[in-house]
């Protein structure tokens, strides 16, 4: 197979932008993903394009594929959207780069685009709950945080997790994204903050909750003949692995792992010939904090309960075994459902090419990024190296 | 009293005999609580009674759904000798479950029942019972998380069939974290608790909480007929737990 590289990244400002369409937002990312291309003869054109977004709000949830491409030089170009929840462009990276791998073609555009912001209390309530279990979690008068809050509880129960270790992750992921222009939340917190903060189930607090984001992010990835012509500096894909489990928490065999990952991880890590030993930093998927948690011991990160101390003691931040969500993950960038596995993948591109300003993990050669769906029902995840 | 939280149902078993009441008291009365009414109670009558599936069971004076029967897997038949019909009595309504054709003197365990049945916030039950209705339905999410009647009753068959089990984790849902269909509710009931069961045939469930008391790791639970909500003009009922 034909290996796949990252030759240009970029993301719109996530945050809270109501008057941005999907089709706008998704045009801005798309610009500076073109603007980061090193070697400008680009004529803007992709031989095929992986779009995910869950059409959060019913806003054009058919044929959106098209409606995003109308606005760049790529229109023409065989499309599709991919919709896997939170997920989703997590999957149209593996579906991209799949397709590039086989040869099917050479320059492929995955990308991910949410609106999330302009739309009712009920509107969003609504539709914050429909990649969840509908018949039975969501009539148990259940959404995300409080399946969610299940996990926590029941990773506290089995291994001592405390809210101070859950506090650890929100902090981090603040600060972190507060040296990130394109984060949502850019403002540091204190862990008193964050453990004085609403409960929103309990025993999640607001500060352990991601918000609600607009936005959307691009990448183009290229077959290893083609890298020349775009960068002299690339980022290479070199482990691609997704998974499934059942889309309900409570018919999973655990409460404190998500099998997704465990899988998927397993199958990146052998693809790339890598270890969890190898990974300089993560991207991984913190829509609440106990999910960084749970989701740096099923990458192989730590031992099954050890996520809390580790966080705790810093190991996590820089400095640490391995920097995870340098970017402010979805806790403090924002997660714009069907674009945040592209997001993830645009924070890996600038650390992997030492473009990170501020907020550069030093001395990165090897990065993973971890995409989630729903509460672990789909999980896409990536290794990515720099160039030697 | 919190609105919403109560002790269970008072409930008498004997050999012919099953009763179940209100669990709220208004001044000297008892009254259906907003989450129960006479289909809720008569699945508690049948279930405490033991009856198994296929027994014959006639109903009378009582509206009981196809999902009901197929939910408790009892039979309809007019010459059953159980016979489930809801009384009126001098201290409110009951269900009762009973052999033979004369309904039984229940007037007493009426009277046992209102003694123990917690008094009632008849403003806070008002405000639940509104709080419930006109709910986001299918013409306002058309493309949502929308379940539709049918699939919704074929799922609570299935859900009325679980077994006793143990929590194997909880949580308070408070403002921001319900779904739509429940925020109304949240505003006027306040944070509620839902459980996540490890049945005893070792299925997986999850269910808003109906017990007094918060639930706890590990402590045994029941499954009971409750109802949810409604929409589109008809209760939605669903299974919550309680302390086994």
């Amino acid at each position: 197979m034909r290996r796949v590289a990252l030759v240009a990244a970029g993301m719109s400002d996530f945050g809270n932008r109501p008057t941005m369409t999907p089709a706008s937002l998704f045009r801005e990312a798309w610009d500076r993903m073109a603007a980061s291309i090193d070697k400008p003869a680009w004529d803007g054109r992709v031989d095929e394009a992986w779009i995910g977004t869950v059409g959060f709000g019913g806003h054009q949830p058919g044929n959106s594929a098209a409606l995003f491409l109308q606005a760049t030089p790529s229109l023409g170009a065989p499309a599709q959207r991919v919709e896997n929840a939170c997920a989703s462009s997590g999957f149209a990276i593996r579906d991209a780069a799949l397709a590039v791998q086989s040869g099917a073609c050479d320059v492929a555009l995955a990308a991910g685009v949410e609106s999330m912001n302009p739309y009712s209390r009920d509107h969003r309530g609504y539709w914050l709950g429909v990649s969840g279990d509908t018949e039975v979690e969501r009539m148990a008068g259940l959404t995300f945080p409080g399946v969610y809050a299940l996990m926590a509880r029941a990773h506290m129960d089995a291994y001592g997790t405390t809210g101070e270790h859950l506090a650890a992750v929100s902090v981090k992921n603040h600060r972190n994204g507060a040296r990130n222009p394109h984060a949502q939340f850019r403002k540091e917190i204190t862990t008193a903050k964050a453990l004085s903060s609403p409960l929103v189930a309990d025993p999640l607090r607001l500060f352990d909750c991601c918000g609600t984001t607009d936005g959307a992010a691009c990448l183009l990835l290229v077959a290893e003949e083609r890298v020349g012509a775009f960068t002299d500096r690339p980022v290479w894909l070199t482990g691609v692995g997704a998974a499934t489990d059942t889309l309900a928490l409570h018919d999973r065999r655990s409460l404190t792992a998500v099998e997704a990952t465990v899988r998927a991880a397993r199958a990146a890590y052998e693809t790339a010939g890598r270890t969890a030993a190898d990974v300089d930093l993560a991207e991984v998927h913190d829509c609440f904090t106990i999910a960084e948690l749970v989701a740096v011991e099923d990458l192989g990160f730590f031992p099954k309960g050890k996520g809390g101390p580790a966080a705790a003691e810093g190991l996590l931040d820089h400095g640490g075994d391995v920097v995870v969500n340098p970017s402010g993950g979805l806790k403090a960038k924002g997660h714009p459902l069907g674009a945040t596995g592209a997001g993830q993948a645009v924070e890996v591109f600038h650390q992997l090419r030492g473009t990170a300003d501020d907020r550069q993990v030093e001395g990165a050669r090897v990065a993973l990024t971890h995409n989630v769906g729903g509460s672990g029902a789909t999980c896409a995840v990536h290794l990515w190296e720099a160039e030697p | 009293m919190k609105p919403g939280r109560r002790t269970d149902a008072a409930t008498v078993a004997k050999t012919d005999l099953h009763v179940h009441a209100p669990s709220l008291q208004v001044g000297g009365e008892l009254v259906w609580p907003f989450d129960e009414d006479e289909v809720t109670a008569a699945w508690e009558t049948v279930h405490a009674a033991g009856l198994r599936e296929g027994d014959p069971v006639l109903a009378q004076g009582l509206e009981l759904p196809a999902w009901w029967w197929a939910g408790t897997g009892l039979r309809p038949d007019p010459d059953a000798a159980w016979r489930l019909e809801a009384a009126g009595t001098q201290v409110g309504p009951l269900v009762v479950l009973h052999r033979g054709p004369g309904l039984p003197d229940v007037d007493t365990v009426a009277r046992e029942a209102l003694e123990t049945a917690t008094r009632l916030d008849v403003e806070a039950q008002a405000r639940l019972e509104e709080a419930a209705s006109e709910t986001p339905c299918a013409a306002d999410f058309p493309l949502g998380a929308y379940v539709a009647a049918p699939r919704h009753e074929a799922i609570l068959v299935d859900r009325m069939r679980m077994p006793a089990g143990r929590i194997a984790s909880w949580t308070t849902v408070g403002a921001g974290a319900a779904p739509s269909e429940f925020r109304r509710l949240q505003e006027a009931q306040g944070a509620y608790h839902v459980v996540l069961v490890r049945s005893d045939d070792g299925r997986g469930t999850v269910g808003i909480w109906a017990g007094q008391e918060p639930p706890a790791v590990e402590a045994p639970v029941r499954p009971v007929l409750r109802r949810l909500l409604r929409q589109e003009g008809a209760w939605r009922y669903g299974v919550k737990f309680l302390p086994a």
